[in-house]
């Protein structure tokens, strides 16, 4: 590579007339260095890089030493059927990122090395020793493989390599001992694992602790079969994501640096004794998505949380797990930010013992909830409101599956002065009285102008002091005749409105 | 704000203001050693490339004003998109060579990062063929050899190719 002096000094011996180029073929690009060719190869898929080493042998160099080797570019994933072409072409796949890993230059490292390919276990390990061999830093591998396969234990040895991600399809991998594990990664950063089968290790307590993994700042473990008991206590961890563990039994977390925690689709719903222990004091986003509930929930109060969301996977629960939904509550009372799912809304409904035992969001500014609205929603969302006393923002998505009929708001609630949901809303004006004076904006989308969130609407309108703003969308549902839905907005506009301040549109 | 006197190969003193010249960390460099009074010479540089960098940074506070977004510290997509509209079109391929050069040579990290992209674009969907004109790549390699290469990395050249 030419030194910049030397380049420079032919530069302006060729460019000294501002604007005058002449098209002689002069080599204008070969003057620039190699890390600038390297930037712009950067923006271009892993084809069109390949293509340019046939311009010249320059340009075949800057090819064997381009470190960003992502194959996904190339093809979408082989579809998963058996015919003999697409076998073949799968392995010719794996066979030229071999060779272009075999030609590269001795010396260069490679930074990343991305592909999803449909190999054979020896070949899969024999491209990540060779990837290893040249230091790669990223390794994001997903395989499709014929049968169950160990884990590369090769990457374990690598001081370069900062981020691995290994995703199986059908059917998956089995992970080493702790031992093996914990005796090498020395500077991984992230660790991303997928369709691993864990039947001959169904707990792990040791492999994520805080003694190994020293550097791991995120680990996200996705659709681990038999995984029974897991700890993760590693000293750097800030993110951790936990996936598809449907036999999960006892949960124990615990981290100083832990901000993001998300865990869906876990848990065993039908064993007896099921647990989770969370010690994270720093986390600022809990996602409990989809779960099933576990009879003891322990979880420190958080209190830099910003934002959380809760949904269970099942819609009712027995008596002796209530509790649980109580301490799951409780311990995300700080969040400034809240969704809902349905599941924890019927939930909710369904049971007095949140009436009284509800904890205060004293914090909430931000909430979303995501329910059919039915009848015997409202005692729940009423509930909720009164816990959000400072409640800036309200979000009610609601879910029209038509499974249920919801009663329409019809002429003969317009000829009454009240309905009875109406009725009830006004009864709680007194234990709302913090909520209303509070909230600003509020947007409900599936709005199909119902009795349950027509009578919800004027309530707001009419004691709602700090109102700013109400959205009322269809959203893609699909909206009532034009007419009706005429009547109905002007019947809610024509009353008045606790805010002067109000604005109501619809969508 | 202090003013920074530049002086080009072709000897045209531009005036630049200090935090604009301060984006270059070849410039930054210079100010450290020297006093800001002196004119700092650049011999590498032409006034066309000078005056186009100086257009960057306006057009820069332009979109940043219009977006409201702090352009270099967030490289939004959308604002990428309205600065390589406006800034491509009255750049000639031998011009964005020239000022590939000497925004690398200058130092000038968010420039560099945006002309890539403008090259990067225009490589997008060429034959190779147009290609080695576009960029003015002299061919030395033979025909045997053009073919081998050709040959082994044939998953590289399957596929069509968009003639240009």
């Amino acid at each position: 590579m030419e030194t910049r002096s030397a380049a420079a000094k032919k530069k302006k011996l060729f460019f000294c007339k501002e604007n005058e180029h002449s098209h002689n073929n002069i080599d204008r690009i070969t003057e620039l260095p190699d890390a600038v060719l390297h930037h712009i190869l950067f923006l271009l898929p892993i084809k069109t890089v390949a293509q340019t080493s046939v311009l010249s042998k320059r340009w075949r160099s800057l090819w064997s030493s381009f470190p960003d080797l992502d194959f996904t570019t190339l093809n979408p994933f082989p579809k998963p059927c058996s015919s003999s072409k697409s076998h073949s072409l799968n392995c010719k796949e794996s066979d030229f990122i071999t060779q272009v890993l075999n030609n590269r230059d001795k010396h260069s490292d490679i930074r990343i090395l991305r592909f999803r390919a449909r190999l054979s276990f020896s070949r899969l390990n024999g491209l990540i020793r060779l990837a290893i061999r040249h230091k790669v830093q990223v390794l994001d591998v997903e395989v499709f493989t014929e049968d169950y396969f160990n884990f590369p234990r090769c990457v374990i040895a690598s001081d370069s390599l900062r981020v691995f991600k290994l995703k199986s399809r059908r059917p998956g991998f089995r992970l080493p001992p702790s031992s093996v594990m914990t005796s090498g990664f020395r500077s991984l950063q992230s660790l991303s694992l997928s369709r691993i089968s864990l039947c001959n290790q169904p707990s792990l307590s040791d492999m994520f602790s805080e003694s190994s993994f020293l550097l791991l700042k995120k680990l996200s473990l996705d659709t681990c079969f038999g995984l029974k008991h897991l700890r993760v206590g590693c000293r750097a961890l800030q993110d951790l994501t936990l996936e598809n563990c449907f036999e999960l039994q006892g949960l124990d977390v615990s981290g100083s640096k832990l901000e993001r925690l998300r865990i869906a689709k876990c848990f065993d719903g039908y064993i007896e004794k099921s647990w989770v222990k969370i010690d994270a004091p720093r986390l600022g986003v809990v996602l409990w998505e989809h779960n099933a509930l576990s009879d003891n929930i322990c979880m420190e109060n958080l209190s830099y949380l910003h934002k959380a969301s809760i949904g269970m996977l099942h819609e009712d629960v027995s008596v002796a797990k209530l509790q649980s939904v109580s301490n799951l509550f409780s311990a995300l009372s700080l969040a400034h930010c809240l969704t809902l799912e349905s599941n924890c809304i019927e939930i909710l409904s369904n049971n007095n013992y949140f009436a009284v035992y509800l904890h205060q969001f004293s914090n909430l500014k931000y909430l979303e909830l995501h329910t059919g609205f039915k009848k015997n929603n409202v005692p729940g969302l009423a509930s909720i409101f009164r816990s959000c006393p400072m409640l800036h923002t309200l979000i009610l998505n609601i879910i029209n599956d038509f499974k249920t009929e919801r009663r329409q708001w019809n002429k003969d609630l317009w000829e009454m002065s009240n309905s009875e949901e109406e009725k009830y809303w006004e009864s709680q004006t007194l234990n709302l009285k913090l909520f209303l004076h509070h909230l600003k904006i509020v947007k409900i989308l599936g709005f199909l102008e119902c009795e349950n969130e027509v009578s919800l609407a004027k309530f707001l309108l009419k004691h709602g002091k700090s109102l700013e703003e109400m959205i009322l969308s269809t959203g893609h549902c699909k909206a009532r005749h034009c007419l009706q839905r005429q009547k109905i907005r002007s019947q809610m506009m024509g009353f008045s409105w606790a805010s002067s301040n109000a604005k109501i549109t619809f969508h | 704000m202090k003013k920074i006197s530049v002086r080009t190969s072709d000897g045209q003193e531009f005036e630049l203001e200090e935090n604009l010249a301060m984006e270059s960390a070849t410039i930054k460099t210079s100010l450290d050693a020297f006093s800001r009074d002196d004119i700092i010479l650049l011999p590498n540089v032409n006034s066309w490339e000078m005056v186009k960098i100086i257009e960057f940074f306006t057009k820069v506070q332009e979109l940043e004003t219009k977006f409201g977004v702090k352009f270099m510290e967030k490289k939004e997509g959308r604002f990428l998109e309205a600065f390589q509209a406006e800034f491509d079109k009255d750049l000639s391929d031998d011009n964005l060579y020239c000022l590939l050069w000497t925004v690398d040579y200058l130092g000038i990290e968010v420039l560099l990062e945006n002309l890539c992209h403008l090259m990067a674009e225009r490589t997008k969907n060429k034959t190779v063929e147009s290609c080695r004109n576009l960029f003015g790549v002299q061919h030395d390699y033979t025909p045997e050899e053009e073919a081998e290469i050709r040959e082994d990395y044939s998953w590289a050249f399957e596929g069509p190719e968009i003639e240009e």
